[in-house]
């Protein structure tokens, strides 16, 4: 028996991070939050918005932020913004997308570059900048190393856009804990998962994107169903069509420079979301506009968002009906024609209690601090896997590769071999649950991994693999390590399952505890039995007749069709015994084969050949 | 049938737990593993869950999920050195046999 050392639970997980910050890397502003029983944002001086924008002096001085925003009017610096439209996008598709950008886009192996004073930015270099600067904000504030963060992501990023965010943050030097959408990280910030199930739309509108999307929760997961929107339409919109109305009202103001008459706008249209009007004083002028006025202006555009709302909610097959909340996000949901158009257009409840500019930031702190287990209370299948998985093995029995309640995401490798000689096929069979049998756990889906080379039982090395990722996709691989066979497959996560479900399932697996492992007992037994079966007739046909006299041949036979005959009777003890007494009764057989091959190796051979 | 712990195991655990500084106890248990059944597991327990079994002997709390105690009726956890090796031994009446390297074991 091998001694044992006392292992310690804590530490058997992962290092627990201790600072975790949420933070919503946006394309014009990004923020970084932090929630431990309250929500804390990390300013960069004294701002809760930090501009996604980074400044490049001649001689390559670095600025981010608001430090950047500073450089914005100095004409040797050059500034870069809204890197986040083409992270990820191979060159060809930004000429798609044609934004406007004031910075020049070169082509670097089929990817685009941003070229600044004859030196090359990726999209990654720069969003890297920023996160960087992110980065710094916290561990000065908090005079400690940031150990990771949740960054969130719009929910039609796809696997290549996450994947360059996810580098951005390595090459900044932050663990990314997990990329969350950012609707998802909106829900989350309302505590939308702690209902049972439910839909919702998130309407975002930022100052130069729209988003839309319809999430369903489902046992405590969100699920995005569709989403749509569009790239171009934002607050700055409203501006410009404010300042042109400005303009043709106000003859004085033809003179302005634009961008002067544009801060005027804002800021006209920021302080009707609470008051009916507003006059504001400009050059010893008074500019007035009422509600009703900017109301009229901005309609046609907001009805275009209602619009899109409706469409998203028909891609994602649910009627109006059925959705239960809209959360708003973006400064431009302060607008109260927003709030009252989808109110009486969608008829169901409008949620904007919580900052729109900050609630995406909220919601990735809150998932942080989760994953971090700062807030054991409501951790549950958004981040553990809520009930055990692994394969089915010979005689029926369930070989647990990933145990319940262990954090996601996780891979996990455990090493299966063949049962008998020239076996070419395994299947993989995928159970989830606690019991041993597989009769008594959840099949979640099975594939045959073919193309074994034939090997003696026991030879052929097969790793079955299990990965499950962040968002609970489950994917499991085969490969046999000596030929390089293998195959996989996803399995959705059909953790389906409700909670009460799950704890039933758990203390089933309590209270059959007994049962089950007599039911392992039997099929370990039988499995014995089958293997000591099959060695031995493959034995006798092999060279049976060389080396026993019939009469051995019929002793033999006879014990083993008493084993066999016992495989039926379902008693563990039994089927042991038999095992045993055949083992005995063949003993001779052995000794006399391995005597054979011993001889027929050093046949013809001197001594000092064989040793 | 209650799980019990030798005196000399149990001085090593309060030493343990001493150091470690937190805990109520050991919570043992199996796992099944590689490719002749079950092996034993002894981690530092912070909480009892409620469908624990709980037992204690020598001072020591030992902590077991009944799915595991099936396995470990009978046990006696002992403490043992073995050359330059040291560590806890499980003394398990219901093993039937074990593999080459000690690592795991049947019932």
């Amino acid at each position: 028996m091998s001694l044992l050392k006392i292992s310690d639970p804590l530490n058997d997980h992962q290092k627990i991070p201790k600072l975790v910050v949420g933070i919503d890397l946006g394309t014009t502003n990004s923020l970084v939050a932090t929630y431990d029983t309250n929500y804390k944002i990390y300013t960069d001086s004294g701002h809760d918005l930090i501009p996604s924008i980074v400044a490049f002096s001649p001689e390559h001085d670095i600025s981010v932020g608001i430090g950047a925003i500073k450089l914005v009017d100095d004409s040797e610096v050059k500034t870069v913004s809204s890197i986040k439209r083409i992270m990820g996008l191979s060159y060809d598709q930004i000429d798609e997308v044609s934004l406007p950008f004031d910075y020049p886009i070169i082509k670097l192996n089929n990817m685009p570059s941003i070229s600044i004073h004859k030196k090359n930015y990726s999209p990654i270099d720069i969003s890297s900048l920023i996160l960087k600067h992110l980065r710094n904000i916290v561990e000065k504030t908090e005079n400690s190393t940031l150990d990771g963060a949740v960054i969130t992501v719009p929910a039609y990023f796809d696997d290549i856009q996450r994947q360059a965010t996810k580098n951005a943050a390595k090459l900044a030097g932050v663990n990314t804990l997990r990329l969350l959408n950012e609707p998802t990280a909106a829900a989350l910030a309302y505590g939308l998962d702690s209902q049972d199930q439910g839909s919702f739309i998130i309407y975002d509108l930022g100052g130069g994107t729209f988003d839309v999307s319809v999430l369903t929760l489902d046992n405590g997961v969100f699920k995005v169903l569709s989403t749509n929107g569009d790239t171009m339409l934002g607050g700055d919109d409203i501006d410009i069509i404010l300042s042109n109305w400005l303009k043709n009202k106000y003859e004085f103001l033809s003179d302005v420079p634009l961008l002067t008459l544009r801060g005027i706008a804002k800021i006209m249209k920021e302080s009707l979301s609470t008051n009916d009007s507003i006059e504001h004083t400009f050059n010893n002028h008074i500019l007035k506009i009422t509600r009703k006025e900017l109301d009229e202006l901005i309609m046609p555009l907001i009805t275009k968002t209602i619009k899109i709302v409706k469409d998203a909610v028909k891609a994602s097959e649910k009627n109006i009906n059925d959705i239960n909340k809209i959360v708003l996000v973006g400064g431009s949901t302060r607008l109260l024609l927003v709030r009252e158009l989808l109110h009486n257009e969608l008829n169901c409840e409008v949620l904007s209690n919580i900052d729109p500019d900050k609630v995406v930031a909220y919601g990735a702190a809150i998932q942080a601090s989760i994953i971090a287990g700062q807030n054991q209370d409501d951790v549950l299948l958004l981040d553990v896997l809520p009930l055990s998985l692994g394969i089915e093995t010979y005689g029926g029995l369930v070989e647990k590769i990933i145990t319940r309640n262990t954090p996601i995401p996780i891979t996990s490798t455990k090493t299966f071999t063949t049962f008998k000689d020239g076996q070419t096929k395994l299947l993989v069979h995928i159970l989830q649950g606690e019991r041993e049998l597989v009769n008594d756990c959840k099949s979640l889906g099975q594939f045959i991994l073919s193309s074994i080379p034939p090997m003696v039982s026991g030879a052929a090395r097969i790793d079955v693999e299990f990965q499950i990722d962040v968002d609970g996709l489950l994917s499991v691989t085969a490969i046999e390590k000596n030929s390089g066979v293998m195959s996989s497959i996803d399995v959705k996560p059909s953790y389906g399952l409700s909670e009460v479900e799950i704890t039933k399932m758990i203390e089933e697996s309590n209270s059959h505890a007994n049962s089950d492992m007599a039911a392992r007992k039997l099929n370990e037994s039988k499995v014995e039995a089958k293997r000591v079966i099959y060695a031995l007739e493959q034995a006798l046909i092999k060279d049976g007749n060389e080396l026993l006299s019939d009469n051995e041949v019929s002793t033999i036979k006879q014990s083993l069709s008493e084993l066999k005959s016992s495989l039926d009777k379902n008693d563990p003890d039994l089927i042991n015994h038999n095992i045993k007494q055949t083992e005995q009764i063949s003993e001779f057989y052995v000794d006399r084969r391995m005597n054979r091959s011993i001889n027929s190796f050093i046949a013809g051979k001197g001594v000092d050949d064989i040793l | 049938m209650t799980i019990t712990i030798t005196k000399k195991a149990a001085n090593h655990v309060n030493q343990h737990l001493q150091s470690r500084g937190k805990g109520i106890g050991l919570r043992l248990g199996v796992k099944t593993t590689g490719c002749s059944g079950l092996a034993y597991v002894i981690e530092f327990a912070d909480k009892i869950e409620k469908e624990d079994k709980v037992f204690k002997d020598n001072g020591i709390t030992l902590i077991i999920n009944p799915k595991s105690y099936v396995y470990l009726k009978g046990t006696e956890l002992d403490f043992a050195r073995e050359g330059l090796n040291e560590g806890f031994k499980f003394n398990n009446p219901n093993v039937k046999d074990k593999c080459g390297c000690g690592e795991s074991f049947n019932v």
